[in-house]
Order: C-alpha cells, then structure tokens, then sequence
C-alpha cells in the first residue's frame, strides 16, 4: 500500500469520494427550515409592505386639503339619528354631503396631481425605480460564476 | 387507487426530475436534492478550507440561494455541478471579506485539526492531507478537481495570474501525492 504511486486520476477520484455524516438528515431539517423561514418573512414582508403603504396611502387621503370625510360621514350619520322623524330627508342630505365632498376630493386632488408633475417627484420616484433595479440585478449577478 | 400512489418516489427520480418537480412547486423534490448532495456541498466547502460551522452555514446558504434561483439552472450539465459553482462563489465572497484566509502564505490559522494529528492521520485521507497545503494552493487544487472550474475560470475568480494559478495547482498536486504516498507513519513536512 504504502509504494502505491498515486496520479492526477486517482486524486480526482478520491476527490470525487464523499464522506457520510452523521448529522445529514438534521442538515437537511435545518436547510428546509431556513428555506420556509425565508419564504414566510418574505411573504410576511410583502404583507406588511402593502399594509403600511396602505394606511400611508389612507392616512393621505384623509388629510386631502379642505376635504374632511370623517366629519362629513359623522354629521350625516348624526343628523339621521337625531331626526328620527324625517329618517328619510337626513338620508338624502347625508348622502348630499357625501356628493359635494367628492367633488371637494376631486378638486383637491388636482393639487396631488400637481406635485406629481414636478421634477423633484419625477427624480425620486426615478431614483427609487434605479435603485430597485440596481439590487435586483446584484442580486441575480451574486451566484453566477 | 390512494392519492399516495401517484406521487413518485423522488429518490428514483434523477437530479433534472427532481428540479422540474421543484419548479413546479414540489418542495419535497428540494428535500431530496438536498438529501442527496448535502453531505457532498459539504465537504467541498471544507475541502476549499472552510472549517466546521462556517462550512455548514455556507452550504446551507448554498442551497437555499440554489432554490432561488432554480429557475436560472439551463439543465446544460450536473445540477451538483450548478450547485458546487454557487457554494464556491459564496465561499469566495466570504474570503475576500477575510483576506487573511485567502493567499496568504501563513499557515497558523491552517493548522490541522485535533481530529487530523499526526496519529489520526491516513495514507489516503485526503482531507487531511489537505489540510498540510497552504490556503491558496488548497483553495486552486479543490476549485480544480472539486469543483470543475477551469485553471483560467479559477484565475478570474481569484484575480490571480493564469500561470500563478498552474503552478499553485502543480505544487499543490506534487504535495498531495507526496503526502498520500508516504503512508501513514510518515510525518510530513510541506514545502521541504
């Protein structure tokens, strides 16, 4: 054994030779628990990326400028139960508020539209988008070698 | 007649089949891949010099990112072999983050395990022999025959010169044969 002349062939074979371990199959648990762990938090992201943008996106809405939903819908809510007798004339004026503070909301949104046309949003919604597609492509690069 | 005996049995399945079910969104194909090459993913990152835990991180970080990119894999050669390259780019990234594991002629950090002393040590244990090579040399030699990376593929990944990377081959093949053919009661001295 011990004059046994090793050459390039026999070390690519013992190279090729894989030990057995004995924690593979809790190796395999572990890479597996990873893998669900990093889809759910992924997925929990995206959850919570669409809830938080949602309530911002809400949160601006009712701040919209000379447009107050909240006290429209109480005032009209109100004055349906206060005038009990003429339910269906409070109906119809709660419905009324309701009408002219769309119109409210359609003219105050112009202003949105407004800032939406500047260069400084032009800028960032672009510089956000290059820096998006920036990581993207780190990332898709990063195993290829 | 039971929905079970539809579903194959994935360890009959060859390595492309079993990518196909995962694609499909069968992540029990995944287990068996993983099964199958773990042990494997394994010991070519320690065989690189990756050492116990880091090496296990690492493959695990190999075979999660392989899932990820499944889609990319064009069923052109071994899935193992897809999979070896993705272990290999992670551990080298990690290496230039610690430059004093990479091309270094310091042996100290290299230092055999207690596992792999001199009385534990076998002719043909080529770990162990591994072991005894300088990080650099070790590093080209697994990246070579491990690893199937060509000599000027291994010379762009470690932004070292073409005939660099040959001789580091070279030394380090003459070594292990030195090594692995003096036998076990030998006591080597690498580089002497």
């Amino acid at each position: 054994m011990s004059d046994m002349k090793l050459d390039d062939g026999d070390i690519r074979d013992l190279f090729a030779v894989t030990p057995v371990y004995n924690d593979a199959p809790a190796f395999e648990a572990r890479v597996m628990r990873g893998l669900r762990l990093k889809l759910w938090l992924r997925q929990g992201f995206v959850v919570l990326a669409g809830l938080v943008g949602g309530l911002y996106a809400l949160a601006q809405f009712v701040r919209v400028p000379n447009w107050t939903f909240g006290e429209a819908v109480m005032s009209g809510s109100q004055a349906a139960r206060v005038e009990t007798g003429q339910t269906f004339r409070a109906g119809v004026e709660f419905f009324d508020v309701i009408g002219r503070k769309a119109v409210d909301l359609f003219y105050s949104s112009v202003h949105y539209l407004g800032i939406m046309q500047t260069p400084i949003f032009f800028w960032v919604s672009f510089s956000l988008c290059l820096a998006c597609l920036a990581l993207y492509y780190a990332y898709s690069q990063e195993e290829t070698i | 007649m039971g929905l079970a005996s539809e579903k194959p049995d994935l360890t009959r399945q060859s390595d492309v089949d079993l990518v196909r079910l995962c694609l499909g969104g069968d992540k029990s194909a995944f287990a068996e891949l993983v099964r199958r090459h773990g042990s494997l993913l394994r010991t070519h990152i320690r065989r690189m010099g990756a050492q116990g835990a880091d090496a296990d991180d690492m493959a695990q970080e190999a075979f999660m990112s392989a899932y990820e990119h499944l889609s990319e894999f064009r069923f052109d050669g071994a899935f193992v072999g897809w999979l070896k390259r993705i272990a290999s780019r992670r551990y080298l990234k990690r290496m230039r983050a610690n430059q004093k594991y990479l091309l270094t002629d310091d042996m100290s950090p290299f230092e055999p395990e207690p596992s792999a002393n001199e009385g534990d040590f076998r002719a043909h244990n080529l770990d162990a022999a591994l072991n005894r090579l300088k990080p650099v040399e070790r590093l080209c030699v697994t990246l070579n025959f491990s690893g199937d990376l060509s000599h000027q593929e291994i010379a762009d990944e470690l932004k070292l010169p073409l005939g660099t990377v040959k001789s580091h081959i070279k030394r380090a093949m003459d070594q292990l044969k030195a090594i692995l053919n003096a036998g076990s009661t030998v006591v080597m001295e690498t580089g002497t």
